[in-house]
């Protein structure tokens, strides 16, 4: 296994005190598979990712275990998680805007973790980068070396920021809402690029997403995030197919699709996710779940497998199978 | 699109046209302009509600401004209910307003933070006359309850409200005057999956309710099909493809409507590949604007721009070759 998470839990320090909010998320990932972790605002899925970059907020405190190449990363001090990050794990940001510098030529940003992480001269890492630059996609290379972030459209910048992530041919690469400032059209072509140079070098690739046809399109595997929670895990396949989660069933059924009856109403889901200020001791989606019953709200509802590694955890998985 | 029976259609935009100037290249040079709508015509006929679709920078939110008066043509018109409104004196525009309010996509940056929802939601009051505080606080009441909340939450101030509840709290206002036609600019893109299902449903209710017609505005075409029965689909500030909902998302005639279908995620595994990568190049002078990325284009389409010309079925598409 290239990645292991296990009852990762990241407690945060805010203004009304210390928040729980990522609970006992396990996971796995091997060499060149994608998982895809979805969830709305506040499901605690870009904290998991931060965690496993060691880039969580200062005053963050973690307790579980996150191997990456059977280290783990949790005990890593700054120094060492720092070899790492860029190196073996690299991310890509949402707003490829702030994630890069504007002061610095796309080259040189790209050249720098050559230099930090491969010892690479200057002229070999700028080498590399034009490089990298033509990998991803972008005509006129050489020239867009030399260009800086304001001069590059919205999917030019996700390019270079690909660019930037591939230098020093990472194990795993984490992509976090990669695709979300942009258009429609440009976010296939950045879909596509992400899965086709991840196939090629055999990188494992994590997207983070609120959107499951996302997801769906690019992951074999799926994770969905509520409330701090992992509800449910397996093959996309087999989650899409044969959801077991009642808030999965819900996300499925809430969107519009193409194609439906127009003013068909959609399904949806009562109430608002709790905040992290509040969130129940037990199941995050109580109260919101048609199958509420009071055991729900008590305790954290422990995983159920339901066939291959396909993992719900809720408490009324026979009364959903029943439901549907 | 279909003819109105009888009487002015409730919105019609002719030949409107809106240029920005843009900051000088060089100093002492002149300044580009920018043609953020470029010629579009199109009428919204009462109880049709009309979906604009189109990616950042077509020109779809400036359009949508302009059709009520938020922003002043350069050229064209766009008339309420058969008058003109860059025409119309100040007084006269400010009754029309009553009947065109509008849903703007941030429902955290539509809502002034320092103002109670009642004053939020009776904001658009303004514009009808003769109305007592005591009839604004039954019509504050009465469009909050409409969109789900309590007469109650009027004394309460945006932050206590979550995303989806301030856009309830946005089209509460936007319904206080009764108007006839709601400008939706995004409503839903900055909610999540589980509120947005809320809102539509919402949107679609006081539909019917009320006798609402939208004028949508969003990059999300399931969206725009869930509400609207005509869609047009915009390119580089002109209109590529209009017609009834359906037959435009099932048999598109435009590339670049085939393309947004094509590229919009959907619920299976196996994906379509995305087309080859679109030039990001301001597109030729002459010709059509979508010549450039489309995998179909001929010589013709550099040289020659296509008008919006009409299909058998009702639409009507800018192509020289309809797919």
């Amino acid at each position: 296994m290239l990645l292991e998470v296990a009852e990762l839990s990241v407690d945060l320090p805010t203004s009304g005190g210390v928040r729980r909010i990522v609970r006992s998320a396990s996971f796995a990932l091997d060499h060149g598979q994608t998982l895809g972790i979805v969830g709305e605002s506040g499901s605690g899925k870009t904290m998991t990712a931060l965690a496993l970059m060691g880039l969580l907020p200062d005053g963050a405190t973690t307790s579980g275990a996150i191997l990456f190449e059977g280290r783990d990363l949790l005990k890593l001090n700054e120094a060492q998680m720092r070899d790492l990050r860029g190196d073996r794990v690299a991310m890509i940001f949402q707003e490829p805007m702030t994630a890069l510098n504007p002061l610095h030529s796309i080259g040189r940003q790209i050249a720098e973790p050559l230099i930090l992480h491969r010892g690479l001269s200057n002229a070999a890492a700028h080498a590399e980068a034009v490089r990298l630059l033509e990998r991803v996609g972008l005509p006129d290379p050489v020239r867009r070396a030399r260009a800086y972030p304001h001069q590059l459209s919205g999917g030019q910048r996700q390019r270079a920021m690909i660019a930037m992530a591939l230098g020093c041919a990472p194990r795993l690469i984490i992509a976090d809402e990669p695709t979300t400032a942009l258009d429609v059209t440009v976010q296939a072509q950045i879909l596509d690029l992400i899965a086709d140079l991840g196939a090629q070098s055999d990188m494992a690739l994590i997207l983070v997403s609120h959107d499951l046809a996302v997801i769906a399109q690019n992951c074999e595997r799926v994770l969905v995030m509520y409330g701090g929670m992992a509800m449910e895990s397996g093959r996309t396949d087999d989650v899409l197919a044969r959801p077991a989660h009642p808030y999965t069933k819900a996300l499925l059924q809430a969107r519009p699709r193409v194609g439906a009856r127009r003013g068909e109403r959609l399904q949806a889901i009562a109430g608002a996710a709790p905040s992290a200020g509040a969130m129940p001791k037990g199941c995050p989606f109580a109260g919101r779940c048609p199958l509420t019953i009071a055991a729900c709200g008590e305790a954290l509802p422990a995983p159920v497998m339901l066939g291959g590694d396909h993992m719900a955890r809720c408490i009324r998985i026979d009364a959903a199978e029943r439901a549907a | 699109m279909s003819e109105q029976q009888g009487g002015a259609p409730l919105l019609e935009i002719a030949d409107l046209v809106k240029t920005y100037r843009l900051p000088r290249e060089r100093l002492f040079g002149p300044r580009p302009q920018l043609r953020a709508v470029d010629g579009v015509s199109f009428r919204v006929t009462a109880g049709r509600s009309f979906g604009i679709v189109g990616e950042s920078g077509s020109g779809k939110s400036t359009l949508a401004r302009a059709a009520i008066a938020l922003e002043w043509p350069t050229s064209g018109q766009a008339r309420l209910m058969g008058s003109a409104m860059n025409l119309a004196p100040r007084a006269a525009l400010r009754k029309m307003r009553a009947h065109m309010q509008m849903i703007f996509q941030d429902p955290y940056g539509s809502l002034d933070p320092r103002q109670t929802v009642a004053r939020i939601v009776g904001e658009p009051l303004a514009c009808l006359d003769g109305i007592s505080r005591a009839d604004g606080a039954a019509r504050i009441a009465e469009a909050l309850q409409a969109v789900g909340l309590s007469a109650t939450d009027a004394r309460k101030y945006p932050h206590e409200f979550s995303g989806g509840q301030r856009q309830r709290v946005a089209i509460a206002r936007a319904l206080i005057t009764r108007p006839r036609l709601v400008v939706a600019d995004e409503p839903v893109s900055a909610l999540d999956v589980s509120i947005q299902a809320q809102v539509l449903n919402l949107m679609t209710d006081l539909q019917q309710q009320f006798g609402i017609t939208y004028l949508l505005i969003s990059h999300d075409l399931a969206v725009v099909e869930h509400i609207c029965d005509e869609i047009a689909v915009m390119y580089r500030g002109r209109f590529v493809e209009t017609g009834p909902s359906e037959i435009l998302l099932a048999s598109p005639a435009h590339p670049y409507t085939r393309a947004l279908i094509d590229a919009a995620p959907k619920l299976q595994t196996a994906r379509r590949r995305a087309p080859a990568p679109a030039s990001d190049s301001p597109g030729p002078k002459t010709g059509c604007a979508y010549a450039s990325r489309c995998a179909f284009a001929q010589s013709k389409c550099r040289e020659e721009a296509p008008a919006l010309r009409p299909l058998v079925d009702g639409r009507h598409v800018a192509c020289h070759f309809p797919l």
